[in-house]
């Protein structure tokens, strides 16, 4: 019986992932034209070929999809966010920049859904909550950075290194959004270099 | 009726001015500004429904009323920032940025509202947008001037620079500052204090102790 169950939720699972798949281009799409708070989960059901009773086996509502959605979101700047957490004590200014570069780029491709949990995030705290997450997991993590930096003397001793990642963090989660994500080619080159001096004359450029 | 006319804009003002403690207390109790009902806010401010709709068409032009009100705020706390020189010293800088977010703190909490309303408000986010262009275009004056005279890294971009530390404050400002205690608002100061002072003069050769 156990592993009929465990069978079942395992394929439910993986059933949930496919329809949120399809879900995630249906948002993506409606969203050119509309925005989350007036989305419907009628016209996004439609655009996305599935019927409306579908939805709701997987999905309590769309604020329930667009967690789900957003939660693969962190996942994804979380670990686009390492390429500059883990940089070695002797990284060089142009190994910052290609990892800014890395963390930039995940977020254009996932500007959508972070658009529409900013958005929902000042009405639904589960939302709020997620994006909230997302900020404490950076703070720590830069803060990790920077206590390391600093014992292998490679970062400004005299910072706080959370305050420090305090700062950062918001600096990194608002320059992204509004500045970065509706940016051209050539405006988003200026934005990554005045990011990484930015990052580097705080931490770096003082041991050097 | 022209004079009473002619007394709306300053009656609209303090209207507004009420309004605004009354949201403040609400919002101190876990409201949040979109799920507010108008109702409420007038019950709050003890003023009758009738004369919300006398000076306002609806929540979001009492931001945009608000808003107003709040950059000016906001000017006047940076100026001591953005008025250092030549000589800059980090005491100074420290003592510039505690005062900017001591004076700034009466207004986060509103302001803050304003910015996460800006998502679903169009006018409001065109407003705030301006808001935050002059900002962005008073730092970057900054910048241009230090790198200039030498004592600001020469080799950032002043606008983008700018505009990163600006979104870079709003954010701190309105997310941390409103529920900051006085120790709080000292740690966040020493905070910024390093960023600043390591991005933007510490290249530049400042040292710390210089006059």
């Amino acid at each position: 019986m156990a592993s009929i169950t465990r069978t079942t939720q395992a394929s439910r699972a993986r059933r949930r992932a496919a329809i949120r798949h399809e879900l995630l281009g249906a948002v993506e799409r409606c969203l050119e034209s509309t925005t989350f708070t007036e989305l419907s989960v009628e016209r996004l059901v439609r655009e996305a070929g599935i019927a409306r009773s579908t939805f709701y086996v997987y999905f309590e509502d769309k604020g329930d999809l667009l967690a789900a959605l957003v939660e693969d979101v962190i996942d994804a700047l979380i670990e686009a966010a390492g390429h500059w957490w883990r940089l070695a004590p002797d990284a060089e200014k142009a190994d910052l920049r290609e990892a800014m570069e890395q963390i930039a780029d995940t977020y254009r491709t996932h500007r959508v859904v972070m658009a529409a949990a900013v958005e929902a995030s000042a009405y639904d705290e589960r939302i709020a909550e997620q994006v909230a997450s997302l900020v404490d997991r950076a703070v720590a993590a830069v803060a990790v950075h920077i206590r390391d930096g600093q014992g292998a003397g490679s970062v400004d001793r005299s910072l706080d290194p959370r305050q420090t990642a305090v700062w950062l963090t918001w600096m990194t989660e608002r320059g992204l959004f509004q500045l970065v994500s509706p940016a051209d080619a050539e405006q988003t080159d200026r934005l990554l270099q005045a990011m990484t001096d930015i990052v580097w004359n705080v931490l770096y450029a003082p041991t050097r | 009726m022209s004079d009473q006319a002619a007394q709306r804009p300053d009656r609209r003002a303090e209207v507004a001015e009420r309004l605004r403690g009354a949201v403040e207390r609400l919002l101190r109790e876990g409201e949040t500004y979109a799920s507010l009902s108008i109702e409420r806010l007038m019950n709050e401010a003890g003023l009758s429904r009738s004369t919300f709709y006398a000076y306002f068409t609806d929540k979001g032009d009492l931001l945009r009323q608000w808003s107003t009100h709040a950059s000016d705020a906001t000017r006047a706390a940076a100026a001591a920032w953005v008025a250092l020189g030549p000589d800059v010293s980090r005491q100074q800088l420290r003592a510039a940025l505690r005062r900017l977010i001591g004076d700034y703190q009466p207004h986060a909490r509103v302001t803050a509202a304003i910015y996460d309303a800006t998502v679903y408000d169009a006018a409001l986010a065109t407003e705030t947008r301006a808001v935050m262009d002059a900002h962005r275009r008073h730092l970057a004056d900054h910048v241009r001037r230090g790198q200039d005279e030498g004592w600001i890294d020469p080799a950032l971009l002043p606008d983008e620079t700018a505009a990163w530390i600006c979104w870079m404050t709003e954010r701190v400002l309105h997310q941390l500052v409103p529920d900051a205690d006085a120790p709080t608002v000292d740690e966040l100061a020493d905070g910024l204090t390093g960023i600043l002072w390591n991005v933007l003069y510490a290249p530049a050769g400042r040292t710390p102790a210089a006059a």
